[in-house]
């Protein structure tokens, strides 16, 4: 088969996974090609002739920016396969049964409630329970600067303040016992620190890559 | 980051607990290899996966807990590895 996997532009959440998914397909025999979402930049006729004309026999994604969703309903000749685990641009999670044929034909998805209701709704869908982690043994390494005894990766952003994140804030981000790593913790970054990431993500894509 | 600390600390966020979701650090910590700490979830079902961690609801909690051995390590990475083969199968069966 042919597919076109989407992904996101790093940092966003999905930039590794997706290709390491990708691989995996390829491994498995399919023409796999990789293609950053648009994140909100509008498209001309040609960029839909241009996908359109690559034939993908599957085109499987996460929820997109609302300007590649756009696409996404334009290339109906693939079969589109949207892996939901988040709402995305929706308002509800159930809102994704409005945009069968448009967003997708196909789901896979690890909510259990998602997948019922799918089910229910005569949705091709299956229910996976953990998602692949995109690590390749050879990168699972002991880093001195990362000898902490204990870690949390994951944003800040509005759990600093929102109750529904009381535990959290009492357990990890206001304990200064635990290192924190991820967005939304820092505002700022020194030059140096911004070209050290920039190079870290070109390192971990074409590792991914090759 | 994970393989090189002592813990490694796993959240699932209100909307993913609601909807019956793991959180996909949780795969990336498993893999990782490391002894994983969870916030203790009421109703979370973690598909075996609790297991391999130790919840913590208090921060007395945090000194309660011992690392995980070799042997755990090895059983945790091939759960995951197993789950990891189940969400291709269920991919593949799609395409």
């Amino acid at each position: 088969m042919k597919v076109l996997v989407i992904h996101q532009p790093f940092p966003m959440g999905n930039y590794r996974l997706m290709p390491y998914i990708g691989h995996h397909l390829k491994e498995a025999g399919h023409e796999v090609q990789l293609m950053m979402q648009l994140n909100g930049n509008p498209f001309h006729e040609e960029y839909v002739d241009a996908v359109a004309n690559q034939n993908f026999d599957v085109i499987y994604y996460e929820m997109l920016d609302r300007s590649t969703f756009k696409l996404i309903s334009r290339l109906n000749n693939s079969k589109r396969i949207l892996c939901y685990a988040s709402k995305g641009v929706l308002e509800t999670f159930e809102q994704i049964l409005e945009y069968k044929g448009e967003f997708y034909d196909s789901i896979i998805t690890n909510s259990k409630v998602m997948f019922d209701i799918f089910q229910n709704s005569n949705i091709e869908s299956k229910f996976f329970e953990y998602y692949p982690a995109p690590l390749f043994e050879s990168e699972i390494k002991t880093l001195d600067s990362y000898k902490h005894k204990h870690v949390y990766l994951g944003g800040g952003f509005q759990r600093l303040t929102e109750p529904n994140y009381q535990l959290e804030r009492d357990l990890i981000y206001n304990n200064k016992e635990v290192a924190k790593y991820g967005k939304g913790w820092k505002m700022f970054l020194t030059i140096e620190e911004y070209f050290l990431q920039i190079k870290l993500v070109i390192c971990m894509q074409v590792q991914t890559l090759v | 980051m994970y393989a090189s600390a002592d813990f490694s600390i796993g959240t699932i966020e209100p909307s993913q607990r609601v909807m019956g979701m793991v959180n996909n650090r949780y795969s990336e910590m498993f893999k990782a290899g490391n002894s994983i700490l969870s916030l203790e979830y009421p109703g979370v079902d973690y598909y075996g996966g609790e297991e391999f961690l130790s919840f913590i609801s208090s921060l007395e909690d945090f000194s309660k807990v011992q690392p995980i051995d070799e042997k755990h390590k090895k059983r945790q990475k091939e759960f995951i590895l197993a789950k990891e083969v189940d969400f291709f199968n269920s991919l593949k069966s799609l395409i």
